[in-house]
């Protein structure tokens, strides 16, 4: 998990690899703090993840929520075929933004 | 946590008692005949084989009748194959006379793989007991799960393999009324003893049909009832994917709605030469947020369909070569042959399919599968 903070203070995190049971458990609570108390927006490059099971999508809703309260969003960005597969059959668009790719976060941001 | 399953210990010879915190040698069956099985490596030497007087004996045609023999050695753990017809392996290498056997290691001998931890055994008990209370849990849910149907014009077969972590998947199904039968399968996100109680829980409210002001012949009403009980927050932050469906008999259709949840998939006229529907709607996991909103499908059964419901757990496995995704797993469910026609229940038939296709070892998730057949 590599994480960058961007000149606006905007949060990006790259994750790679798998995001699996024992995977989620490695980064979840760097994740977690490195996003939600400084209540920055954040930005998650999923361009290198090849799998998310259930606790993973749980981490991104549970991180969601907190930065909703903090009135900030988390976008999910590039995701993989068949990660986005699984976003689909959550509906998970319903209640985080995905996209394409940095561009269009920060235009869904900006605008 | 530790999940490792119950031990056995092997004692050669008499040995002084250890104290708990001494951190000690086990092997640990990953795969085989007993997976989790624990063999506490004392200081003499420990034979494997499949004759009945070795210290291990594995039940397995591949193991020779003395395979393999360990012991500790200056605070390293030794293996010598001896001379057994089809090897000893570490971490998928032959060996060939005495080797080191590293902690974390896996030791292969036939169709059986044996990991050497090195704990203590207040770490061993530890694990023990929440193994102990995973495998209660595991039993209660299967405890609460329906009766297969096998007359009438609604028939029902399933499996269910809880992994060794236990997930939270449960299912159901009841007639509501003379027209009606509702048919419902989840999947509580996280695994352990909370996810089983969370699946429980929503279990117990369909099963006793105790959601207020909810017509349960209403597959989008269930859902947002179901919702706004079971909101995470409230919850231990835990929420559930699920797929709800009733038959109406009289008409013929089938009513369904998704939370989160893949497709239930409808072949038609059985599976020979069927194609498989994919039977889904829009709608958030259920708990995930008060704003969710469920959307209701609708489709037509023929005479002879059958309807699969199952867990992710059936199709997000580790194949030999690759992980699988639903759309390997969905042509299995119309790949079947004639003379497979009565030979097993559709539902032994697929999970047979999926292991074949797995690669070795326990599955990585719950494994639930519900086929519901409509004369």
């Amino acid at each position: 998990m590599d994480v960058r903070q961007l000149g606006d203070g905007t949060v990006r995190v790259t994750f790679i690899g798998r995001l699996d049971t024992p995977g989620v458990g490695r980064v979840e609570t760097q994740f977690t703090a490195c996003c939600v108390p400084s209540g920055h927006n954040v930005l998650v490059d999923l361009s290198q993840v090849e799998f998310i099971g259930s606790l993973g999508v749980r981490m991104f809703i549970a991180v969601a929520r907190s930065l909703a309260r903090k009135n900030a969003r988390l976008f999910l960005i590039a995701p993989q075929d068949q990660v986005r597969e699984v976003f689909e059959h959550v509906s998970l668009d319903e209640l985080i933004p995905i996209c394409a790719d940095e561009a269009e976060a920060q235009s869904a941001l900006g605008a | 946590m530790d999940l490792d399953g119950p031990a056995t210990h092997i004692s050669v010879r008499a040995a002084p008692p250890m104290e708990r915190r001494e951190l000690v040698h086990y092997l640990v069956m990953t795969e085989g005949g007993q997976p989790g099985r624990r063999i506490l490596l004392e200081r003499a030497t420990l034979t494997i084989g499949r004759d009945p007087s070795r210290d291990v004996v594995l039940s397995d045609p591949d193991i020779s009748r003395l395979h393999a023999c360990l012991w500790v050695s200056d605070g390293q753990v030794m293996v010598e194959d001896q001379s057994s017809t089809n090897g000893t392996f570490i971490d998928g290498h032959r060996i060939a006379g005495p080797a080191v056997l590293g902690v974390g290691s896996l030791l292969g001998l036939g169709h059986h793989v044996l990991k050497l931890e090195r704990r203590s055994r207040r770490e061993v008990e530890r694990a023990e007991q929440i193994q102990r209370d995973l495998e209660r849990a595991s039993h209660y849910v299967q405890s609460l799960l329906p009766a297969p149907l096998v007359d009438g014009p609604i028939r029902t077969d399933w499996q269910f393999h809880p992994s060794a972590q236990l997930g939270g998947d449960a299912f159901g199904y009841d007639r509501l009324d003379a027209d009606t039968f509702a048919m419902y399968l989840l999947d509580v996100s996280g695994h352990g003893a909370g996810a089983a109680m969370h699946s429980v829980s929503v279990m117990s409210v369909l099963r006793q049909r105790a959601l207020p002001d909810v017509d349960l012949r209403e597959p989008a009403q269930v859902l947002a009832s179901l919702n706004a009980m079971f909101q995470m927050d409230r919850h231990d932050g835990l929420f559930f994917t699920m797929w709800y469906g009733v038959y109406h008999a009289t008409h013929r259709t089938l009513r369904y709605a998704c939370g989160g949840h893949h497709p239930g998939y409808l072949v038609a006229g059985g599976p020979a030469g069927a194609t498989a529907m994919p039977l889904k709607t829009r709608g958030l996991m259920v708990g995930a947020t008060p704003e969710a909103r469920y959307r209701v499908g609708e489709a037509t059964v023929p005479q002879g369909s059958a309807l699969y419901m199952f867990s992710d757990g059936v199709f997000e496995i580790m194949a030999t070569d690759r992980q699988w995704r639903l759309a390997d797993f969905i042509p299995l469910l119309t790949d079947r042959h004639d003379d497979d026609a009565g030979c097993l229940p559709e539902s032994t038939r697929l999970y047979n399919a999926v292991r074949a296709a797995a690669r070795r070892g326990p599955l990585d998730d719950d494994f639930s599968l519900v086929v519901v057949t409509f004369a």
